[in-house]
């Protein structure tokens, strides 16, 4: 016999919960969306920049090839090269001209040596190298990037809340409806405890129909919301700096997202079989 | 109180001590309740309309604990009883409510088919065959694919009745059972207790119709003011 004891079906209190699990589930993809995005993009940023910076020596009486000796001899350091006056010149061009007519020699130009990082290595030593010459300046790409990683740390975090946020609203949804359905179906509840249904059996017929509702209206959020993420990191990409490169989740993040349904429909499960068992314990 | 209790070979099927109930904060319905069961005995429960007895039958049944005294069911003390064990328990009871309570958007067979269902120990096809075999006992064949807002009132107290024996409770409990059937339909269903005694059914009727008892020897449970009046029956 397939047919259930509980009409659970036609309970009026359950029939808006899919389209608010649809909406809180859309929130939910597209904050995580964000997140992911934000992380791949953010870790591109430190992976082409970390290891590259430059010193800038003001023109003076400083003995270059000495100094890039000693640069070289750092542990940290793998590759060193001192840019010929030429190419420091060029770099100048946007505001001086065209540098071919310029006699570069009159220009008081900075020497600049471009200085590679083994990988993972800090610039600790190299900063410590420098520390009481002021004429010498350490650029890391680091430094303009740092506000910038902390702007997007920050985003990730307001992303994660609200992920959250949509999560914990989808289990309240899911005890409001498991109470009123359960309200609403007390004699049948009280009548199959009677003729002896443990608790569990119970929990069970709701566990099932919020896990039903909670896959629908997962999935008819978070498949609108991968469009949503496709769509909003390829227009960033596109019309955005170079900056936003990496702005598109891994493919971790795509089937974390992805996954939402299943992981929706799995808490509104745990939520009603709690919701009922404590309801029902309260009242033997 | 002569035979009640033991009938010498085990202890009681039921045994209360000194058993009051209430409801909320409201005054004691029931008072100082001292019964014995003894396994595979009959009672009639008399008492005017509002004595009791159905709330004495939910204690029975386990649906209620006492908000005093000591009860035993089938040798365990429910005072020590863990919740999830009641259900168990419940399952060799059988009960007949006045009421019915019967789930309207079922059939009579599924409905006579839920303790079965709810106890979880059998497969489908074994609930099937048993079910029809008592439909057909209590005379409902044709009407087993019915839902109970079309049956008549005497159908509605045999699919009851077929749910509250089905698993085979060594106690079985009816709440005004011929209350609601005219006479002819009253002495059938009398008849079918008496069978199902005869068969080692404990057996508890509630009723507020004393000439009921009269017609049959078995010792009566008086209920008055909530307090319990042991009388004997006609063979006494
Ligand atoms: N669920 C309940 N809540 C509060 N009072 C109740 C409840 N059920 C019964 N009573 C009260 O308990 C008393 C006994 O009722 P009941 O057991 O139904 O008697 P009977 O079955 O003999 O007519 C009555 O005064 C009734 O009002
Ligand atoms: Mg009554």
């Amino acid at each position: 016999m397939s047919v259930s004891e509980l009409s659970l079906d036609r309970d009026p209190s359950s029939r808006f919960v899919p389209w608010i699990v649809a909406a809180l589930s859309l929130m939910c993809a597209i904050a995580l969306g964000t997140a992911f995005a934000l992380a791949s993009m953010t870790a591109d940023w430190g992976r082409a920049a970390s290891d590259q910076v430059t010193l800038r020596v003001a023109t003076g009486d400083t003995d270059i090839p000495a100094l890039v000796d000693q640069v070289a001899q750092l542990d940290a350091v793998s590759r060193i090269e001192h840019l010929p006056r030429e190419q420091v010149a060029r770099m100048l061009q946007p505001w001086l001209g065209d540098v071919a007519q310029v006699d570069t020699a009159l220009l008081p130009l900075p020497a600049l040596i471009d200085v590679r990082l083994k990988p993972g290595a800090n610039t600790t030593e190299l900063r410590a190298l420098i520390a009481d010459r002021s004429e010498i300046t350490l650029d890391s790409a680091d430094a303009w990037l740092a506000p910038l990683q902390d702007l997007a740390g920050l985003a990730r975090l307001v992303a994660w809340v609200l992920a959250a946020v949509a999560v914990g609203a989808i289990m309240l949804v899911t005890v409001f409806a498991t109470r009123s359905a359960l309200v609403n179906q007390r004699q049948t509840v009280d009548l199959l405890r009677l003729i002896g249904a443990a608790d569990g059996y119970i929990a069970k017929r709701f566990q099932r129909h919020g896990l039903r509702l909670a896959l629908v209206g997962g999935i008819a959020g978070t498949v609108p919301g991968l469009i949503v993420i496709f769509f909003a990191t390829a227009a960033a990409r596109l019309q955005g700096a170079a900056l936003l490169n990496g702005l598109t989740p891994s493919l971790a993040g795509w089937l974390a997202i992805a996954a939402l349904p299943l992981i929706v429909a799995l808490v509104a499960t745990f939520t009603a079989r709690v919701t009922v068992l404590k309801l029902l314990r309260a009242s033997w | 109180m002569q035979q009640q209790g033991t009938d010498g070979t085990g202890e009681p099927l039921v045994a209360m001590r000194n058993v009051g109930l209430r409801y909320g904060t409201g005054p004691e319905v029931l008072r100082d309740l001292d019964l014995e069961l003894a396994e595979g005995s009959f009672h009639f429960l008399t008492g005017r309309s509002g004595a009791g007895k159905s709330s004495l039958l939910s204690l029975l049944h386990l649906s209620r604990r006492p908000s005093r005294g000591l009860m035993r069911v089938f040798g365990h003390d429910m005072q020590d009883m863990p919740a999830r064990d009641v259900p168990v328990l419940r399952r060799r009871i059988g009960v007949v409510f006045q009421d019915f309570r019967l789930l309207d958007h079922l059939s009579a067979q599924e409905n006579v088919a839920l303790p079965l269902k709810v106890a979880n120990t059998m497969d489908a096809e074994r609930i099937d065959e048993i079910v029809r075999e008592l439909i057909d006992w209590v005379g409902l064949g044709q009407q087993a694919q019915a839902r109970p807002p079309t049956l008549s009132g005497g159908e509605k107290q045999r699919v009851a009745i077929a749910r509250a024996v089905i698993s085979s409770p060594r106690l079985l409990l009816a709440d005004e059972p011929t209350g609601n059937v005219d006479q002819e339909m009253g002495e059938r269903l009398m008849r079918l207790f008496v069978k199902l005694n005869s068969l080692g059914t404990t057996i508890v009727i509630a009723t507020h119709d004393l000439s009921l008892p009269g017609q049959y020897g078995y010792p009566l449970l008086h209920l008055e003011d909530g307090r319990l009046t042991h009388e004997s029956g006609g063979t006494a």
